[in-house]
């Protein structure tokens, strides 16, 4: 929705989008709210637009987008105005919708959502029409252009705490997601609010004229500016996403939508009961790479894991036969890896859930992440240097991210947590060297069992069997056995393909392997796994 | 590559026994492994064997069903317990034959999925059908966990024992087997960008061509299959045909194997298009300038792809009632100007052949290409009878090879090869013995140390990455127009439009078949498609998006008649190149042992008496795009056409073969190619704009302007500016400036010096020639002096700040990438991938990330801090020192191809003195004050990273001059 991206068509099939970018965040450690922290970060997208790209028009760009903390007082003043109240932070929740422009689907929509909030016994405070100016834009953006609303939900008091809250959120808004998919949530939750849309750098502003409101305030916020394949302008795929930001291309995407899909049958949380099943499925199918990335994080993160922790699971380093790697961290990486498998690919991810924020590295470090800290307490961190302007002699210091590594700011704590301390807090919360020795069995203790004996009288017919040729043995397998690689061939292939072949070709020949063109690392690695 | 096996549990409330599982070593498994498996008795684990097969008197129905009763049976079975599932081929006989293990592999694993049973057991495969890599790729890429092939392992033993393998046991010949299958997975695997067994499994990372989207939906939910094609009833049927040839009806002697005849022409093996007869045919045709013959060949090939060879084969071209007078037609003249050889390097190729092929295209205006070796300077110079042997397209490749300024500056077209046909996403080697003295000093390497080229570019991991590199092209030299190659496959039309939007002129779309590199067989057979397919589909891409109107398409890929041309052109592609037909009319004879340096015709090989039999001419090579070129015409005529610019991308005048009699190919539906995006009538359907690449806004132009009195007086001058991030490639304009009037040499040292203050964008000092200098106080992004040709970088931080330069970072990634010469001098950190295929620059910098100088050929490397993870991994070249603070680099310096040793003696370390003591006086290094004022510590704590390979070739120079000087003082 709010994307003219095409179905299937002739040769063409969405699935093969890809998209990257640049992204960045400001963060005052201390967790101190101020305006300044947003024009910061407005400036940090302005200063990374070159990374970003426009359509087939000059003035559609491919998506930019902010996430904020909820700006209470500014909120609470708009709502005044519109007569209903807004109850202290922490206790209410804010959704950014986007909703058909259709009056009628929108109102339905709306309907949606109201039953949604109070079949989960939580109370509907009112709607905010947000204030969007579409002069700037291209006409390709205006066709899809969807309305801005903010609806604000009230926690009901038998919620404990934000997070149980969140949840209840998070269920409202995936049972909506179920029954319809006419409208989209870019936010939805007690702690962060986002503003995104097929806007450029600049326009984002105008576009949005709460972002210049100056009463607006946020100890924190994340920018992202997009690089998409296509000239279709989708509104939806804007970042940031509701946990994360990316910047770069998860590679086995179809084989982990299937893997969790194939997962959920499993699923058990004491934290949702019998509401989980409301949850599944939990990728989204149609997003993009990110946007089903962030689906993931959000399940890990909602079901009790903290947010480092998800992305720990999602993203491990190459932590198989690392020289240097301590074993509690191993041992961490070994049991989640009989969990789930990794999501590959270049990324350089920004994370937040609001009270902390960070960012994360492929553990190739194949994406560039800089950062700056200053002497007043300022953390900047984006996919360059020199995005804020910042006098020498107020910088702390510069790092960048490493391979695999995160980095953290505790807007609570009101501290940076580096990589070792994080992962070590994590690593030791369970024993997970001794579950392994418990658990885990090497195949090569298991005891041994007599095996078929080699027949060569049948060899040859077995052979046939399995359409073996001349040049099977010759050309392919003896240099693997004698050599232990593949054969070296050249000049190509003009030999017809097997569906034009009559020579029986194996069942194997019909495929044919994709290869990433722009994404592909190196093998000669270290020796990671 | 070890991986899990066992029941996965509920992910989101993680238990001890979550981790109740087999860890295995390998995914493919031998008979032993198998059996523990099979027999185990554990608790928490239970196996159960499952048949793969289907009675063969029931045809495709029985394999349908026989499909049916494995899903349900091992459905039941999981939900009864089981928790390893092994499938298993090994009961064939006479009434039986295997399903192919890939059908009921990837068939259960999606109806395990759909049934919410996929995660409680893990499953095996027992195959007599898997032997190549791309077989167990698939096998895995489609669900499984391990393999076991029996039957290869037998059939080893048997070559063994029929002495089809000699000098090697059984054990040893399975394990080399089984090592080669496994490099091969993880080079399939990296080339999709995937690091981990377990995250490639399931991935599906594949497409099927020929296949029935039913049959593929059931069996390979979500994998791409665009054409249609066959379906279960024919791949049954041909089971069924090579089971009746094991088990014939009547008793007779099994008879012997196919040859094949995949790899190599064979009289009984498999269809070639080029055989002796149509090589023979287009030698003699374009030798004597006999344009029957011609004919007589482009028959044979036409007819040979209707028959079934190629896809262009099945389509028709509508003739129109009434055809256009041939002398209406585009003259022969202006349509060769669209034509341009393939990439092939000086290296692979010889240098006649290699200069053959550029006279010729220059002799037609059409375009020869460099290939990724570098050229010779002496190149640029026209022949005394003006024929020119400088490529018109200069290619830049992975490894950079020979990438300088001039050499940049010199090429009317920049192509970036983001893939090759033979091999797509995958890296080249030039083993030791074809690097000459030549080839060496065109690719600033040394004679007879093999030379690699990296699988990807170090400087692109991502679209924007990509487009950064085009920008810097542009820059680099900006009258040529920047290309970029990619290979067809699925999705490649969304990644063309991705290239139009970052500002590329052109985009080549190559086709599978073609390449004449040496390549793994796996990839020149199994990965990517035909170009008829990624080109419809590039083309369909760009107009739907608006993009068609600002970028050339070029496709390339086996073609061979003026009939392909035309295909090419209606399927949407406005230039065409050609390679291997290029080189068979030079004398190729199709020998396939490009990779072996022995090429009778002396077109593919370095030795000099090989060289000594080529007879390609470039009258020869003229001939051929001449007669090309009039087929075209002829086409273009009877279709109704007078220039190729009307015909791009007309897809109306193709049918689809009315009658394709064969019994598989019925099944194709070709439609989905010749459909067309339906688009406002503004939407253009070919380049008619040219793309913005936005130098206008380059801070550069500032550059030239104070930079005039060097430029065209050479007088020195100086400038101070401000810079930030958003001032990308700053330098390389001017540098190509510098490089245009005063070629390679450039101007004196510091002519052009220039320092600035701030941050600087991406790319600063890109490709920056001798003479010009950059200081820049600040900091600076990634690709700092990417492919420096002699330029001199400084920076350091700026006065004001008080944090300690040696533990800041300063730069980003991949600094000094492709590096041929030059200095740089880096007062801070650097990131990830410092001096990658660096091959003749000068750095020093107080400390680096991951993979520093990887694929390093020459130049001197010093770091004065700590390095990251995986130092020098295929360095073949040039000397790092490092200062080795903690004792522990050893640690994290991949020691395969370098030694780690202490300096040789005082004049080395003289010259690691001095390099310090002017890294001091340039960027007021802290860091390397003291270690001058403590020189006595610092020099114990240095280690000298040295290449195998390079200190064994200067040693034979040593050698080799000590020889010459005896022999000149007593000679």
């Amino acid at each position: 929705m709010f994307s003219a991206l095409p179905p299937k068509q002739g040769l063409y099939d969405p699935q093969f989008e890809h998209d990257a970018c640049g992204v960045g965040f400001v963060v005052d450690i201390a967790g101190r709210k101020s305006n300044d922290i947003i024009r910061k970060s407005l400036q940090v997208l302005v200063n990374l637009q070159h990374r970003g790209a426009k359509g087939c028009e000059a003035n559609t760009g491919d998506g930019a987008g902010i996430l904020l903390q909820i700006p209470h007082e500014f909120l609470k003043a708009e709502c005044k105005k519109l007569r209903f109240e807004l109850p202290p932070p922490g206790n209410y929740g804010v959704g950014m919708v986007c909703l058909p422009r259709d009056s009628y689907t929108q109102r339905w929509c709306k309907e949606i959502i109201e039953a949604a909030v109070a079949r989960a016994g939580q109370k509907l405070l009112g709607w905010r029409d947000v204030p969007t100016d579409n002069s700037p834009i291209g006409e390709s953006a205006k066709a899809v252009e969807p309305v801005f609303k903010q609806v604000f939900i009230e926690r009901n008091p038998y919620l404990k705490t934000v997070d149980d809250f969140e949840r209840k959120l998070y269920l409202i808004r995936k049972r909506i997601e179920k029954t319809t998919a006419e409208l989209y949530f870019d936010s939805f939750s007690a702690r962060t609010l986002i503003y995104k849309g097929m806007l450029s750098a600049e326009q984002i502003e105008i576009y949005f004229p709460d972002l210049a409101d100056r009463r607006m305030v946020s100890a924190l916020a994340v920018v992202h500016q997009r690089f998409s394949t296509n000239t279709f302008p989708s509104w939806s795929l804007a970042h940031p996403f509701r946990y994360i930001s990316h910047n770069g291309e998860i590679n086995t995407l179809r084989g982990n939508i299937n893997w969790m899909k194939a997962r959920e049958t499993l699923f058990e949380s004491a934290l949702f009961g019998d509401d989980i099943k409301d949850l599944l499925p939990v990728i989204v199918e149609g997003g993009s790479d990110s946007a089903m990335f962030d689906n993931a994080v959000e399940m890990l993160v909602m079901t009790g894991r903290s947010l480092p922790h998800a992305m720990m699971m999602l993203i491990p380093e190459a932590w198989d036969g690392h020289e240097t790697m301590t074993d509690e961290k191993k041992a961490f990486y070994e049991y989640h890896s009989c969990l789930m498998e990794p999501w590959d690919g270049p990324a350089s991810m920004v994370l937040t859930d609001g009270v902390v924020i960070g960012a994360t590295l492929d553990r190739n470090g194949l994406r560039p992440s800089r950062y700056c800290v200053t002497k007043d307490g300022l953390v900047v961190m984006a996919s360059e240097v020199g995005v804020l302007d910042i006098p020498p002699e107020n910088i702390e210091r510069k790092g960048r991210l490493q391979p695999g590594k995160m980095f953290l700011i505790d807007t609570r704590e009101g501290r940076i947590i580096d990589d070792s301390e994080l992962k070590h807090n994590l690593a030791t919360a369970k024993p997970y060297r001794q579950w392994l020795n418990e658990n885990l069995v090497r195949l090569s203790d298991l005891p041994g069992h007599p095996v078929p004996e080699p027949d060569h009288a049948t060899v040859l017919r077995r052979q046939q069997v399995f359409g073996y040729t001349h040049e099977d043995l010759r050309i392919l397998m003896a240099p693997m056995a004698k050599n232990g690689e593949e054969a070296v061939g050249s000049m190509g292939t003009d030999t017809p393909l097997a569906v034009l072949s009559d020579r029986q070709p194996l069942f194997f020949n019909y495929f044919k392997q994709l290869f990433a063109q722009v994404t592909n690392r190196w093998t000669r690695s270290a020796k990671n796994s | 590559m070890s991986t899990a096996l066992g029941p996965e549990r509920n992910l989101l409330q993680p238990k001890p026994e979550s981790c109740r599982m087999i860890k295995i070593l390998s995914p493919i498994i031998d008979n032993d492994d198998l059996a523990k498996l099979r027999n185990i008795s554990l608790a928490g684990f239970r196996s159960v064997t499952l048949p793969m097969r289907f009675k063969t008197s029931e045809g495709g129905e029985g394999m349908r069903s026989a499909l049916k009763d494995l899903f349900e049976t091992a459905g039941a079975a999981i939900r009864s317990g089981a928790t390893i599932v092994i499938l298993s081929d090994r009961q064939v006989d006479n009434d039986y034959a295997p399903i192919p293990s890939l059908l009921a592999t990837s068939g259960l694993h999606h109806h395990l999925v759909r049934e919410g049973l996929r995660t409680k057991a893990t499953l095996i495969v027992e195959t007599g059908d898997a032997r190549e890599v791309h077989h167990y790729c698939l096998l895995i890429g489609y669900g499984a966990s391990a393999i076991n092939p029996y039957l290869a392992f037998e059939t080893l033993d048997d070559m063994i024992r029929q002495g089809l393998l000699t000098g090697i046991d059984h054990r040893k010949a399975v394990n080399h087997y089984t090592k080669a299958v496994k490099k091969g997975v993880l080079k399939v695997m990296s080339k999709m960008g995937i690091s981990t067994l377990q995250s490639y499994r399931g991935a599906q990372i594949f497409e099927a061509i020929g296949l029935d989207q039913k049959f593929v939906d059931t069996y390979f939910t979500n994998t791409p299959s665009r054409i249609g094609g066959v379906g279960l009833d024919e791949i049954a049927a041909e089971t069924i045909e090579r089971h009746r040839r094991a088990f014939p009806s009547r008793p007779m002697r099994l008879p012997d194997l196919d040859w094949g005849g995949h790899y190599q022409w064979r009289q009984d093996g498999e269809y070639h298009m080029y055989n002796p007869e149509t090589i023979h045919k287009l030698q003699y045709s374009t030798r004597t300038s006999n344009y029957k013959v011609f004919k007589e060949y482009s028959e044979l090939i036409n007819s040979a792809s209707a028959r079934l060879c190629t896809l262009r084969g099945l389509m028709e071209l509508k003739f129109a009632d009434n055809p256009v007078p041939i002398e209406e037609v585009e003259p022969v003249e202006s349509i060769m100007k669209r034509f341009a050889t393939g990439a092939m390097s000086f290296g692979s190729i010889s240098k006649e052949a290699h200069e053959t092929l550029a006279i010729a295209m220059n002799r037609i205006g059409g375009r020869s290409n460099t290939g990724e070796g570098g050229e010779d300077p002496a190149r640029y110079i026209p022949d005394p009878n003006g024929d020119s042997r400088c490529s018109a397209i200069k290619q830049v490749a992975s490894a950079r090879f020979g990438v300088t300024s001039q050499y940049l500056v010199s090429a009317n077209e920049l192509q970036i090869k983001m893939a090759q046909g033979a091999k797509p996403g995958e890296g080249g080697q030039l083993p030791g013995h074809k690097v000459d003295e030549v080839i060496a000093r065109v690719r600033y390497a040394t004679p007879g140390v093999g030379l690699i080229s990296p699988p990807p570019h170090h400087d692109i991991y991502s679209i924007e990455d990509l487009a950064q590199l085009i920008y810097d092209l542009k820059n680099s030299n900006p009258r040529a127009r920047i290309s970029v190659k990619l290979v067809a496959e699925v999705g490649v039309g969304t990644i063309a439009a991705g290239v139009a939007k970052a500002h590329s002129d052109v985009v080549l779309i190559s086709g599978d078949s073609g390449g004449t590199g040496a390549s793994p067989l796996t990839s020149i057979k199994h990965a990517g498609i035909p170009w008829e397919l990624g080109l419809a589909e590039t083309h369909q891409v760009l107009v739907q998006n608006n993009l068609r109107s600002r970028i050339i398409v070029q496709t390339d890929g086996q073609l061979k008649t003026g009939r392909d041309v035309v295909i090419a052109a209606l399927l949407g592609a406005e230039e065409y190149g050609f390679a291997t037909s290029a080189l068979i009319v030079s004398g190729c004879i199709m020998m396939r042992v490009c990779h072996l340096n022995t090429c009778p015709v002396g077109v593919a090989t370095q030795d000099p008496v090989l060289r000594e039999k080529f007879t390609g001419k470039p009258e020869h090579v003229v001939n051929y795009f001449r007669m090309i070129a009039e087929e075209v015409r002829e086409f273009m005529a009877k279709i109704g056409f007078r220039t190729i610019d009307e015909m791009v991308g007309r897809r109306d005048k193709l049918d689809t073969r009315k009658a394709i009699d064969h019994w598989k190919a019925t099944k194709l539906d070709l439609s989905p190619m010749l459909e067309m995006p339906e688009v406002p009538a503004h939407v253009h359907v070919r380049r008619v704009h040219q793309q913005d690449h936005g130098l206008d806004k380059a801070l550069d132009n500032l550059l030239l302007e104070l930079a005039k009195d060097a430029l065209e007086y050479k007088k020195p001058v100086e400038m101070q500016l401000p810079i930030r991030n958003a001032n990308r490639t700053v330098g390389t304009i001017l540098g190509s400036e510098v490089t245009r009037r005063y070629g390679a040499e450039g101007l004196p040292d510091d002519s052009i010096n220039i320092r600035f203050t701030g941050s600087a964008g991406q790319s600063f000092g890109a490709f920056l020639p001798k003479g010009i200098s950059l200081m820049l106080e600040g900091d600076a992004n990634d690709y700092f002096g990417k492919g420096l040709s002699g330029g001199k970088l400084v920076v350091f931080p700026p006065t004001a700040a008080t944090f300690k330069a040696e533990e800041n970072i300063i730069v980003g990634n991949v600094v000094l990438y492709g590096a041929t010469s030059g200095e740089a001098f880096i007062r801070g950190v650097a990131g990830e991938r410092f001096a990658v295929r660096n091959s003749g620059a000068i750095a020093v910098v107080e400390g680096i990330g991951d993979h520093g100088c990887e694929y390093m050929t020459g130049g001197r490397v010093i770091v004065l801090g700590r390095t990251g993870r995986n130092f020098a991994a295929g360095m073949s070249g040039g000397i790092a020192y490092i200062v080795d603070q903690d004792g522990d680099f050893a640690e994290r310096c991949n020691l395969e191809m370098v030694d780690l040793e202490s300096l040789e003696d005082a004049q080395e370390e003289q010259f690691v003195r001095d390099l310090i003591a002017r890294h001091m006086r340039l960027t007021n290094s802290a860091r390397a004050q003291h270690m001058l004022d403590d020189w006595a510590q610092y020099r114990e704590k240095l280690v000298k990273i040295m290449p195998l390979d390079y200190r064994r070739v200067l040693a034979e120079k040593k050698v080799q001059a000590a020889k010459t000087y005896v022999m000149v003082h007593h000679g």
